[in-house]
This record gives C-alpha cells, sequence and structure tokens, in this order.
C-alpha cells in the first residue's frame, strides 16, 4: 500500500541545515498495524507527517498505492487527504468550538456527503467509539480519554484506508490509553491500515511490526512474534 | 457546509467577548459615521433635482468684459428673458425673478417680510411649485396678485381660505390668487411669497437696459435641446440684440447658461440663492471613509494577532481535507457576520442620532433618504467586510497543519510588521484630524478676535442696526428720528446708512482722479450715509477730515475713501489724493479724507476699495451706539421711541457683533463637525489598540515572567510593554503632520485673513493623541507587569 525509498527530510533554518530523515525506505502493506518509535528528535513526527500528507519530503520517492505522490502539490495532497486517510492526534486537536458531534462530521461536510449519510456515518462511528451519548457535549467539558475517543471517531468516519495515529496515548493515564489502544487494534481488525509513533513499548506491542528510528535512520525493523490477539 | 461555518463563527465570537465587541463596536460607529455623511452628501446633492424639468432648466448668468476685466455676475438684465423666448426656439420658457422684501399688512398687524420674491406668470411652468390653491396658469398674471406660501398664508390668515384675500404692501394691496406648498428645503431657490412681477412699476431701465442686472433668469429648454448647442449660439444672440449698444458703451456683455444641476454645489458663482459647499462635501467623504477604513483597520489587526487562537483549528480543518478556499471562505464569512452584526447596530445608532445631526446640520434627514436602499447597505456590508476579513482570511487559511498543530508556530509573528504599519495609519488619520480641528478653531479664533478696523464694541456701547427698509416715511424725517434717539441716556450715537458691515453691500461704477489730473473708472463699495457714519462706527481718519457739514460746499458732496482705494488709484500718500475728483453713482464730489482700512465683510473676503460718499440718500438703516447696562430695559424704551416716531415700521433691529459673528456659522459648524469626527477616529483608533494591547500583554506574559525572576522593576516593565506605541504614534505623527498641514493650508486659503499654522497645533495633536494611547494601552501594561510570575512561568 505504501511504499517510501530513500525518503529524507531535511530542514533549513538560519543558514542551519537540519537532517530529520535520512535515506528511509519502508514498505507497509494493507491492512498491517505499525508502530514507530526512537528517542525524541529521532524523525518519527516527520516520517508520520510525510507519510499523513501533512508535509512533503526533500528527497526520494513516496508511492502511495503504486503512484508516486512526493512531489503532490497541497492542493493534490489535500485531495487524497480527504477520505484516505483519518489522524489522531497527543493532543486529541478537537475544535474547541465545535460539538462532539460536529467534530466527528466534519470530514464528511469536506466531502461533500448529504445530510442524510452524513448522520448516519457520523452516529455510527460515534457508537463504535462509545460516544453517542456525548454527542452534544463540547470537548471541553470531556475526559481526555473521552476527547481521544471522539478524535478517533473522527479519524474512522470517512472509513479511511489509512489511519495515522501520533503518540494517541501521550496525554493519556494507563486506564484511558489502554482503552484508546483497543480501540485503534479493533479498527486495525476490522481492516483498517495503522501506523502509529509511540514512545511508549506497551503500545508498540498491539502493533503487527516496530521500526526504530535513530536520527532520522531505520535503524530496525521488529516483526512481532505472536500474532496479534485480543487480550482477554 | 454553511452551517458549520455559521456555528463556528457565532461560538467564537461568544467566547471571545472582548474581541467581537471591540470590533463590532468599532466597525458600528465607523459605519453609523459613515451613513450619517452620506446622509448629508446625498441630501446636498439633492438640491434642485426635485423639479419635474429639472433637467432642462438653466440659469442665465451675465459677464461683462471691458478693458480685458470680467464682472462676474449671476444676476441678469430685465430684458434677457423676453429676448430669449422671442429669439431662440430651443426656449419653451424664460422667466424673471427679482428678490424684494417688504412690511406687509393683513388687517391691522404688519409683518416684515425679507424673502419675496417678483415673478413672471410662467414660474409654475419652469419649477415644480405646486399649488393647493389657485390656479398656476393664471395666479401671476394680473399686477397685485400674490401667491403666498403655505406657511405664510398659515400665519396670516389661519386656517380661512386664503384665496381672494388683501394682503397690503404700503398703500398698494395685493390680492392673493393662490397658494403653494412650502419651497423645499433642497432649493436653491428660497421664498415666502411671489408677488406678480408686473407689480412693479418700470423704472424705465429694467426691461430695456443691456447693463444693469438686477434680476435673476431662468429658461426651460424643449425636451431634446442639446445644451452645448444652446450654450453655442448665445454670442450670435446678444450680438444681434445688443451689439451696438455694446460697442457704444465699449463694454462687452456676455450671456451664459448654466444647468439647474450644477447650480447650488458647483457654480463658481456666489449670490444669489443658497449656495452648497463642494469642497466640504468631499472632505467629509473622504474622513467617512477614514474613518471606516480605523474601523476595518481594527478587524484585519485583531483578527491577524488573534491568529494562534484560531490556528489549530485551521491545522484540523486541512488535516481532514479542508482546501485552502474552503478556509478562506471560513473566514470571510465570519467577518461578513459581523459586519452585518455591526450595520444593524449602526442604523439604531443612526436612527438615535438623527434628531441631533439634523438640529446640528440644519438639515431634516431620515434614514429613508439614503437612497441607496437594501442594496446599497448590503453592498457596504459586504465592501466592510471584504476589507476588514481579506487579509486575516487569506493569512489563517494559509497556516501549514504541520505547524500550527506541532505548537512550532511563532505566534503573533505573523503580520506584525502589517499590523504596527496599519496603528500608524490609524494614528496619522487621528493626528491629522485632531490637528485639523485645531487649525479650524484657532483660524475662527483669529477671525472673531481681529481688529476689525471700527469699533463693534466701545466703552460708548455696542452698535445695534435698525432696518427700516428705506420707508420714505421715515428717510424725510432722518434728522428728527436721530435727535429722538439721542435723547435716550443710553444711546450715545446715532448715524445712519445705505448699508452697514456684515449686511450686503452695494457696489458702484465711477470715476476718480488719478495723479496726472486725469479722471479714469474705478469701482468701489459704496456707504451712502449721513455725516456722523465715520465717528459713530469710530473709523480711524488718516489723512484729511472726518466727514461733516462744513467740509463739503453746496454743489459737491464729500468722499471718505478707505486705504486700499487710495492704494488701488495710484496715491503712495493718502493725503495727496485729498482734494481729488471723485464721482459715483452720479455724485460729484471731492475726496476730504481718508481712513484705515475696515472690514464690511467676514474675514474671508479681502478689504475692497470703498467711497463714504456723506449725501444722506437711499438710507435703509439707522445704527445706534447703545450702552448695554440695562439693555432690555433700553431696548423696550428704543422701541417705544421707534413706535412713536415710525409707527408704520416693525422695530427690526441687530446687534452688528452678531451678525458679524455670523459670517462664520458654516466655518464654526465646519470646525464642530470635524471635531466630532476626529474623536470618532481617535475612539475607534482606541478600540483597537487595546485590543492588540490586551493581546500583546497576554503573549508577552512569559517575557514578562522571565523578566520579573531576574529582577525588573515594574516601572521598567510598564515602559517595556508601552514603548512601541510610543514608536507608533510618533511615526503617526510624522507621516500626518505634513499631510495635515497642506490640506489645511489649502483650506485657509479661501480666507483673505488668515493664521499661519505653526508647529504648536501639530505638537498638541500628537500629544493628545499619545495621551489617550497611553491612557488605553498602560492599563493592560500594568496588569501584566503587576502578574505572579509563578503564575506566568507555570506554562511550558
Amino acid at each position: 500500500m505504501i511504499q517510501t525509498i530513500d525518503l529524507s527530510k531535511v530542514y533549513t533554518a538560519d543558514e542551519v541545515e537540519t537532517t530529520a530523515l535520512n535515506n528511509v525506505s519502508l514498505e507497509i502493506k494493507s491492512g498491517e498495524f505499525i508502530a514507530i518509535m526512537g528517542p525524541s528528535g529521532c524523525g518519527k513526527s516527520t516520517l508520520l507527517n510525510i507519510l499523513g500528507l501533512l508535509d512533503t519530503p526533500s528527497g526520494g520517492q513516496y508511492l502511495f498505492d503504486g503512484t508516486d505522490i512526493s512531489g503532490y502539490s497541497e492542493r493534490q495532497r489535500s485531495q487524497l487527504r480527504k477520505g484516505t486517510l483519518g489522524f489522531v492526534f497527543q493532543s486529541f486537536n478537537l475544535i474547541d468550538e465545535l460539538t462532539v458531534y460536529e467534530n466527528v462530521e466534519l470530514p464528511l461536510l469536506y466531502l461533500g456527503l448529504n445530510g442524510d449519510e452524513r448522520k448516519a456515518r457520523t452516529e455510527a462511528a460515534l457508537d463504535r467509539v462509545g460516544m453517542a451519548h456525548r454527542r452534544k457535549h463540547f470537548p471541553q467539558q470531556l475526559s481526555g480519554g473521552q476527547q481521544q475517543r471522539v478524535a478517533i471517531a473522527r479519524a474512522v468516519v470517512a472509513s479511511p484506508q489509512l489511519i495515522l495515529a501520533d503518540e494517541p496515548t501521550g496525554n493519556l493515564d494507563s486506564q484511558h490509553g489502554d482503552e484508546v489502544m483497543k480501540l485503534l487494534a479493533e479498527l486495525n481488525e476490522a481492516g483498517a491500515t495503522i501506523i502509529m509513533v509511540t514512545h511508549s513499548p506497551a503500545d508498540a506491542e498491539f502493533a503487527h511490526r516496530i521500526v526504530y528510528l535513530f536520527d532520522g535512520h531505520v535503524v530496525s525493523e521488529n516483526f512481532m512474534q505472536k500474532e496479534y490477539a485480543l487480550p482477554s | 457546509m454553511w452551517k458549520n461555518y455559521l456555528l463556528t463563527a457565532l461560538r467564537t465570537l461568544r467566547r471571545q467577548k472582548l474581541y467581537g465587541l471591540l470590533n463590532g463596536a468599532g466597525l458600528a460607529v465607523g459605519m453609523a459615521c459613515c451613513l450619517l455623511i452620506v446622509l448629508f452628501i446625498v441630501d446636498e446633492v439633492r438640491v434642485d433635482r426635485f423639479h419635474e424639468r429639472a433637467d432642462r432648466i438653466v440659469r442665465m448668468q451675465t459677464d461683462f468684459v471691458s478693458d480685458g476685466e470680467v464682472d462676474q455676475n449671476s444676476f441678469t438684465q430685465g430684458i434677457l428673458a423676453p429676448a430669449l423666448e422671442a429669439d431662440l426656439p430651443e426656449v419653451e420658457h424664460a422667466i424673471r425673478l427679482l428678490d424684494g422684501s417688504a412690511v406687509l399688512r393683513v388687517g391691522d398687524i404688519r409683518y416684515q417680510e425679507d424673502d419675496l420674491m417678483y415673478a413672471d406668470p410662467a414660474v409654475f411652468d419652469v419649477f415644480s411649485f405646486p399649488l393647493n390653491a389657485g390656479d398656476p396658469q393664471t395666479a401671476l398674471v394680473q399686477p397685485n396678485s400674490v401667491v403666498l406660501t403655505t406657511s405664510l398664508a398659515q400665519k396670516y390668515f389661519g386656517d380661512a381660505d386664503p384665496l381672494g384675500e388683501i394682503v397690503m404692501d404700503g398703500q398698494r394691496p395685493l390680492t392673493v390668487t393662490g397658494v403653494m406648498t412650502d419651497v423645499p428645503r433642497q432649493s436653491h431657490l428660497q421664498f415666502s411669497a411671489l408677488v406678480s412681477l408686473n407689480t412693479l412699476s418700470d423704472p424705465g431701465w429694467f426691461y430695456t437696459n443691456w447693463f444693469s442686472v438686477t434680476f435673476r433668469t431662468y429658461a426651460l429648454l424643449r425636451a431634446g435641446t442639446d445644451l452645448a448647442a444652446f450654450q453655442r449660439k448665445l454670442p450670435a444672440f446678444i450680438e444681434q440684440r445688443a451689439g451696438d449698444a455694446m460697442r457704444e458703451q465699449n463694454e462687452e456683455v456676455v450671456v451664459l447658461a448654466e444647468p439647474l444641476r450644477d447650480v447650488y454645489l458647483h457654480s463658481d458663482r456666489g449670490l444669489p440663492g443658497e449656495r452648497g459647499n463642494l469642497a466640504a462635501l468631499i472632505m467629509f467623504g473622504a474622513v467617512a471613509l477614514f474613518i471606516l477604513l480605523i474601523a476595518c483597520v481594527n478587524f484585519t489587526n485583531l483578527a491577524t494577532a488573534r491568529s494562534m487562537t484560531r490556528a489549530k483549528e485551521v491545522g484540523v480543518r486541512k488535516t481532514l481535507g479542508a482546501p485552502r478556499t474552503s478556509l478562506a471562505l471560513q473566514f470571510l464569512a465570519e467577518a461578513l457576520l459581523l459586519s452585518a452584526a455591526s450595520m444593524v447596530v449602526a442604523l439604531g445608532l443612526v436612527q438615535a442620532i438623527l434628531p441631533a445631526f439634523n438640529r446640528f446640520t440644519e438639515k431634516s434627514v431620515a434614514l429613508g433618504d439614503l437612497g441607496l436602499g437594501l442594496f446599497g447597505l448590503v453592498g457596504l456590508v459586504f465592501a466592510v467586510g471584504l476589507l476588514a476579513g481579506a487579509y486575516p482570511a487569506l493569512m489563517l487559511s494559509g497556516f501549514r497543519p504541520v505547524e500550527v498543530l506541532k505548537g512550532r508556530f511563532s505566534t503573533g509573528r505573523q503580520g506584525r510588521a502589517l499590523r504596527q504599519g496599519l496603528v500608524v495609519v490609524q494614528f496619522s488619520l487621528s493626528v491629522a484630524l485632531i490637528a485639523a480641528t485645531g487649525i479650524v478653531f484657532s483660524q475662527l479664533q483669529f477671525m472673531q478676535n481681529r481688529d476689525l478696523g471700527f469699533a463693534l464694541d466701545s466703552p460708548d456701547g455696542q452698535l445695534l442696526a435698525l432696518d427700516f427698509g428705506g420707508d420714505e416715511a421715515v428717510q424725510a424725517n432722518l434728522g428728527s428720528i436721530k435727535d429722538r434717539f439721542l435723547a435716550h441716556p443710553s444711546v450715545t450715537g446715532v448715524t445712519s446708512s445705505l448699508t452697514v458691515p456684515a449686511g450686503g453691500h452695494a457696489e458702484a461704477g465711477g470715476v476718480l482722479e488719478r495723479q496726472d489730473g486725469e479722471l479714469r473708472d474705478f469701482g468701489v463699495e459704496a456707504y451712502l450715509v449721513d455725516t456722523s457714519f465715520v465717528s459713530v462706527y469710530g473709523l480711524e481718519i488718516i489723512a484729511g477730515a472726518a466727514l461733516n457739514a462744513a467740509a463739503t460746499s453746496d454743489s459737491l458732496v464729500a468722499y471718505v475713501l478707505n486705504e486700499t482705494a487710495v492704494r488701488k488709484a495710484g496715491y503712495a500718500d493718502p493725503a495727496a489724493i485729498l482734494g481729488k475728483r471723485a464721482q459715483f453713482w452720479g455724485y460729484e464730489g471731492e475726496v476730504v479724507g481718508v481712513v484705515r482700512d475696515f472690514h464690511t465683510k467676514g474675514l474671508q473676503e479681502a478689504v475692497a476699495p470703498l467711497a463714504i460718499v456723506a449725501t444722506g440718500d437711499f438710507q435703509q438703516l439707522f445704527t445706534l451706539r447703545v450702552r448695554t447696562a440695562d439693555l432690555p430695559r433700553t431696548l423696550a424704551e428704543l422701541e417705544a421711541i421707534w413706535a412713536e416716531a415710525a409707527p408704520q415700521r416693525p422695530f427690526s433691529y441687530r446687534f452688528l457683533d452678531e451678525t458679524f459673528g455670523a459670517q462664520y456659522a458654516s466655518e464654526r459648524r465646519f470646525g464642530r463637525l470635524f471635531g466630532v469626527l476626529a474623536g470618532l477616529a481617535v475612539f475607534i483608533a482606541c478600540l483597537g489598540l487595546f485590543g492588540l494591547a490586551a493581546f500583546s500583554a497576554a503573549q508577552r506574559t512569559k517575557e514578562v515572567g522571565i523578566r520579573k525572576v531576574l529582577g525588573a522593576s515594574v516601572p521598567h516593565l510598564v515602559r517595556l510593554l508601552t514603548q512601541d506605541v510610543v514608536r507608533l504614534v510618533g511615526l503617526a505623527f510624522l507621516v500626518a503632520a505634513p499631510l495635515a498641514y497642506l490640506a489645511m493650508d489649502r483650506w485657509l486659503e479661501a480666507f483673505a485673513y488668515r493664521i499661519d499654522i505653526g508647529p504648536t497645533v501639530f505638537l498638541l495633536a500628537g500629544a493628545l493623541t499619545l495621551l489617550v494611547a497611553l491612557a488605553t494601552v498602560s492599563m493592560q501594561a500594568l496588569r501584566a507587569a503587576t502578574a505572579d510570575p509563578v503564575q506566568s512561568l507555570r506554562y511550558e
């Protein structure tokens, strides 16, 4: 589904060049659950942003379903993001002025779906994350774990092929973090491809494969030995 | 999708109340101000447009050209209208109007009417002055007919039917043949009644002479007439009619036709009739736009300054696939929403202010006069929304999600230079408006305090003019009436004259002896007076003698000239002109004295050559110098003396200092309006500054916290937080001062006697603006500086 060939990213600020990614080559298959790990500043988030089409690489190729999209314009990337990708952030990034329901509905609005379909899909997504009863609340009225569940509902509401999660449990206590991870695992079970950046080895355990980054390089890929099964 | 935008906008506003309030209040006040000025301008532009045939009406004018000098008039010859109608097929009707005043008597009650007009019968065919009673075709055909305006008819006859009633003009009975609706305010012609022109007996030169201009002439051109072509035919017309007379008189007569729609605002000629001030209208229009601009700048500034509060939202929406255009539209929609809400408030404000506004401007405009209708208002809402919201929309929608969502976003740096530039623009306008107001009032004060060359007020009392309208019975008894007044202990002097300062003037052509002994043409402002005029007015004799009976021989009248006349006649030494011959209006005489220049008109106009002629003929007014102690009693007693001396005349008096001051009424109004607008501009600019200061203080909390921990004192921190404002206002001052100087220097050019603009007024304006601006920001700065540093450093 995704293949990167010698992907690199260099930031230039005031004549100082910082290499965030250095010749990263990865292949991710449809239905996989990948965890990206590594110390702070190793380039995890940069990689996730490029894979999520929020950022562009400085060099190398990025093939999405076989098409090289590394040279796509912002407009093209935005077009591709819409409905294909779903995002989950560490800080949830819900829009404070919109209710739970309206936040989840937002991607469908940008997809241009009609009202009935939006309603059906939004309700289904809220049900799936167990937040339907809070649909009229504003984000500030929810706990962190609840907010992240809403964010996940928003990420999946448009049935994207790929879900990108950037430290989804980083701002949550362990109990809420666990709930969120289980939710992601369920989504993966149901067929979604997931790429997740995390610091937490426990979270990484949920993945099929762990990619370790260090100073912009892929230093190892660790396939989980056991098939993932729902913990009892 | 729009519902989503709307919800976000409403909820954002609700959450950021201060921000919404500052923006909304600024926009609403700016719009209200703009609407009022638009109402004012629309009202001025509409003058004379109410006539159904306004597009086909022209006002005729006459110029006299001799020796290369052009004498422009808007008055015309009595013969012009009939000649136009007879000679030029384009002319459907041509009518004459003659200004008049009279004491009218209804029953036993006398009324002084100064706004009468004598008119040709076709006046109702040319102008749209509808009659409520009477037949417009015949109302003014017969001599001694009068058409009253509704309010005059009401005044004379109450609710009774006035048709056929008699109004006495002296010994002449006038029959009321019609009642017309009052002349609309939006008319350069203003009168209270029309009397048939043929009521007046022709003194001989009214209807034949091409060189005497007394009448106003208006012509109704036939539909489809090309005005330019008509104007081109006029020289041939006048040549055929008056060619021989012009050559004989060695003076060229030029007849011109000016479209009615240009008369009020565009005519380069003063009298007759009400005149508008196009330059002032343009200035007000510009100021209205400035103020709206200042309000829009507030929006732009606050929106961009607060961009970080919206950055996350932009990031999220973009991540979810929102294209930039959709986001830009969303933010524009918010600006439009605020603009629309402000418009609603502005309309309410205008409605509330209108009564005061109408009193102030002496108009009676209503919101309905806007003429734009709903469409125009919606247009204004869009214009303001786009102007204010375009840049923020562009900037906000341009955020890159990676940066804003990662917090790697340098908040507030975005567009800082632009914001500061806009603040400079706002305060430049404020400083300029304040300085302009100051200059207008300095000039007013200068005019009011200037030595007029005669004593309006002296230890012997004030000058009071008593108008007797040239009444023949009074004229015949000038001496005895003067003596009666002089017998009153509070009256220290009495004189009579044809005109008084600030009370109209008479131009006279004639001849004056030059140094080479030749008599040559000379034009003066003529003061026909009695011999005590110079002493009662307190004019200063600089050569020769004042007028007195001894100074004149039997056959010659005594002339006293002013300095300007002497200089213009070519005499360097005033004494050299004494004994020279002079003849104006047929009075042969010699110059017996020269007076220091004195002002007969407002200081807008230069002192003109003037001749005081002690004939005692054609007197119109008494001037009394009256002690002002116990004035009400004195006035009552003077009225009693007058009632006995001239029972046929009303006691119609005015104090000359008031009439002189009244000449500056329009300048005073202009100054006051400018003052209000300057205040509003500063107010709106400060609303924005307050918002920016609050934002910047919040933004710099961390910096302030660190500085405090390192030992910075509160005054030091306040200085740190306010120094930007000092810098910006300073910059604004540098921009505003030269611009205001240039604009106001041009305004002052309209005054013959004017102040020189010094630096003080600009420094004061700058200081005032700085003070207000500092007061606005220092509260925020103080709060930030005194906050507990632990609070500010706890985050991050």
